[in-house]
Parts: structure tokens; sequence; C-alpha cells
């Protein structure tokens, strides 16, 4: 085990296990694939890019694959993914505090309170996706099955909910993307959930209790 | 006098660990917005895709990705490719006088314009849609069927799709053989260079890409028919058998 000084003085921290790293991308790539294609689906002027049966395929196959994927990763590494829902389903003292720094504060952190491994925008953030992502499960079965199924044809209300949903989380992507590559107060995050290392004086500034207690736990 | 306070700690005091289950609140809240949401706008109609699409124009990216509402539908692809070279449209069937119509042949045939709504089954509607074409009655006219010929069958150049009406539902207000919509000719993914419409019905009942009109003395299932769907397609009615 690493001495504290050693820990400490190392340039990078973990933040993030290969199973979490695995995790993000098969989200980003499956969603990916979902939205394009659905964007297919959905704007006549691409209906002829791909063309319906194709994309309605790999539109379905995504978000199938994209579920066993998930199983797949929760099962070899439970704790992995479950820290992920554990620390994203509440917030302490601290993050209210620190939510209460306005919207101005998911973009620039100086000032802000002491975060731990997930700041209170990440967190809502997490909760808030996933939530989407059930609805958008939710629907899409209610769409894929209602054309076979009859007491699942209901009208048009899973079609809009799963338009809507769709709006909200591209509107939050848009931002979790400026967030991670272009923002420059929190761009340094791109490198952890890549290589799942960050720089430790970035960790220290913006997620200072989280640095705090992974050199005490080391000391 | 009073002691001196205790000196501040070296390290300040940690925030306690207080859990509030916000994450877990917005999480549970997003879904039950969600389901909500699904009862809400299936209750009551929705026009939010037309909401959408007004918020698209609004903003202008219309014109970059044109919903307009609509969303498109085919069954095989590719989409059929409409020449007006080769474009026949074949009215046959029980009829007095079989006909082949080149596609200078249709436009040359008697026309009106229209203005209707669309409804999708799977909820989502088009409203105040320009459609110009050719009457049934007009077909009818040129084609003559006979007495027992109840039923009209429109065969989609899109194999395997096919529909049908009675003659009766054939020869409501409205419904029309439409090879215009909104002004221009109609585009590919709307079926070019023909489309029925019955805006009495939901849209699977408009058959796009139409290549064939044959008049029937026996009534048969359309493509969605044999999927569960019900012939008598009306706005309004659930449509599922």
């Amino acid at each position: 085990m690493p001495t504290a000084e050693a820990a400490a003085g190392a340039a990078r921290i973990r933040r993030f296990t290969p199973v979490q790293i695995a995790a993000h991308l098969l989200l980003a790539v499956t969603f990916l694939a979902m939205l394009w294609t659905g964007a297919c689906l959905y704007f006549p002027g691409l209906a002829e890019v791909m063309g319906r049966p194709l994309a309605k395929a790999v539109h379905l196959w995504s978000s199938g694959a994209l579920v066993a994927g998930l199983a797949v990763l929760a099962a070899a590494r439970p704790r992995d993914l479950g820290r992920v829902v554990r620390e994203a389903e509440s917030l302490d003292r601290a993050d209210v505090a620190w939510l209460r720094g306005g919207p101005r504060r998911v973009v620039d952190h100086r000032g802000a309170p002491e975060q731990g491994w997930l700041n209170a925008g990440q967190k809502l953030a997490t909760a808030v996706m996933l939530g989407l992502l059930v609805v958008l499960y939710g629907t899409g079965l209610v769409m894929w099955l209602g054309t076979g199924v009859t007491w699942l044809r209901i009208g048009s209300g899973a079609v809009d909910v799963h338009d809507l949903a769709t709006l909200v989380f591209v509107l939050l992507l848009l931002g979790h993307l400026y967030l991670a590559l272009l923002n420059r107060a929190t761009r340094p995050a791109l490198r952890g959930i890549v290589t799942g290392e960050v720089d430790r004086e970035w960790a220290r500034a913006n997620h200072g209790r989280w640095v705090r207690e992974m050199e005490e736990r080391d000391r | 006098m009073e002691q001196p306070s205790a000196p501040p700690p070296e390290h300040p005091t940690p925030t306690p660990r207080e859990r509030i289950p916000i994450g877990r609140a917005a999480f549970l809240g997003t879904v039950a917005l969600g389901a909500v949401g699904v009862a809400a706008l299936s209750r009551f109609g929705g026009g939010v895709s037309g909401l959408l699409s007004d918020a698209s124009s609004a903003v202008g990216v219309d014109g970059i990705v044109p919903t307009s509402g609509w969303r498109i539908y085919n069954v095989q692809d590719p989409m059929p490719t409409f020449d007006a070279a080769t474009y026949e449209l074949v009215v046959d069937g029980a009829v007095a006088n079989p006909v082949r119509l080149s596609w200078d042949q249709v436009q040359a045939t008697a026309m009106e314009e229209q203005v209707c709504d669309f409804h999708c089954v799977t909820g989502w509607s088009v409203y105040d849609v320009t459609f110009r074409g050719i009457r049934p009655q007009t077909l009818i006219d040129l084609v003559q069927p006979s007495p027992t010929a109840g039923h009209v069958n429109f065969q989609s150049l899109e194999e395997p799709y096919f529909d049908q009406l009675t003659l009766e539902q054939f020869l409501l207000p409205q419904v029309m053989l439409a090879t215009e919509m909104d002004g221009q000719p109609l585009t590919r993914p709307h079926g070019s260079p023909m489309r029925l419409v019955i805006p009495q019905m939901y849209g699977y009942k408009g058959v796009k890409w139409v290549g064939r009109i044959t008049f029937e003395e026996e009534p048969t299932l359309g493509y969605w028919e044999t999927r569960g769907y019900a012939a008598d397609a009306w706005v309004g009615t659930d449509a599922y058998r």
C-alpha cells in the first residue's frame, strides 16, 4: 500500500473503475445510436437515410444491448455500479449548500462547499437521466409492443412522452458535453471517464472531501 | 472574566454526512412525471408533436429538419422510386373498362383540392393539410365497376402493403387519390406519386405509392388488418380488433 506522502504526491488519483468507464461508454454508444435512429424515424427529412425497418431494428437492438450490457457489468462488479446509484440517490448538507450557489455553480466551482466523489449537480443530473431512461424504456416498450398487443395501445401519451423525454435528455446531454469538453473549470474531469484517473489538484479543488477521504484511507 | 473560547480546530469540522434523499426523489419524480404524462396525454389527446413542430418552426430549425408533425412509416426498404416515364396506374378488377394510365394521363385527369387533418393510429396528428388529387367518382365514371363490386383494393408499389375500403367508404366526402400535398408534388416519403387520402380513418388506410386499384366483390384484410388492426379504422375509435 502506498504511503500517505506517496499517495498525496502522485499527480493523479483514480476516480472511476474500468467497469464504471465501460458502463459510461456503453451508455454513450447505445444512446447515440438510439438518438440517431430515433431521429431517422422521427424526422421526415431523414426518413430515407437508413430506411424505417433498419432504423427501427438498430433502435431496438441498441436498447437491448444497453440493458444486457449493464446487467453483465452489474453482475461482474455489483459494487462499482452500486456506488453510482448510492452516491446519486442522496445529498448531504454540503451538496445542498452547493446547489444554493445557483446555476452558475455548475460551470464555476470557485468558493463552492467541499464536495464528494460526485458534486450535487452531478448527482441530480445522474438521478434525472436515470429516471428519463426508465421513462424512455417504458414508453418505448408500449410503442413497440403496442403494434401487437391490443391492451397496450393507449393512445398518443406514450409517443408524446417518449419525444419529450428524449428532448429533455438531449438538453442534459448537451450541457454534459459542454462541461466535459469545453468548460475550462470542469473539463479536466474528462480524463477520468476515459482513463479512470484525474489530476489530483484539480480533484482537490473540485471534489475536496473525496480526495481527503481517499488520502486518509491510504494513510 | 470569560474564559477564552477554544482555539479553532486545525481543520474545519467536516460537514455532518446527513443523507437527504433528493436524488432518489428526483429519480422517482422523473419516472412519476413520465407515467402521469403518458396517462394525461393519452386521455386528453396529444398535440405535443404539433407543439414541437410549431416550436421548431419558431426557432427556424424546421428548414434543416422539416418536422411539420409528420412521421414517415414504411414497411420495406428502399421506398418505391417514382419515374414519370415508366409509372402506370392500373385500375382493374370487376369493372367494365379497365385502364392503365400513364403519368401524363393521371395528371390530365380532373383534380380537386381540399384541406383536411391527418391522424395516425399511434397517436400523432397533422392538422390543415392541403391535398390535391383525383376524386373517387371520377375514377368510377372512368372504369364503371360492376354492380357487384363492393370493395376497392389499393395496392402499394411498396410490396406487400395494400389496403381495402368498401365502395361506400371510397365514396365518402374528402376521399381522394392525392398527387400533391401542401402545394407540392408528393415527396417519396409521403408516397409519390400518389397516395390514398381518407381523413375519416387512421393513416394506415391511406395507402402510399399507389400503383394499382382493383374493384373486388369480396372483402380482404389489408396489411395492418392481418396484424390485428381494424378494417374500419374510424378516427376516434380505438381501431383495434
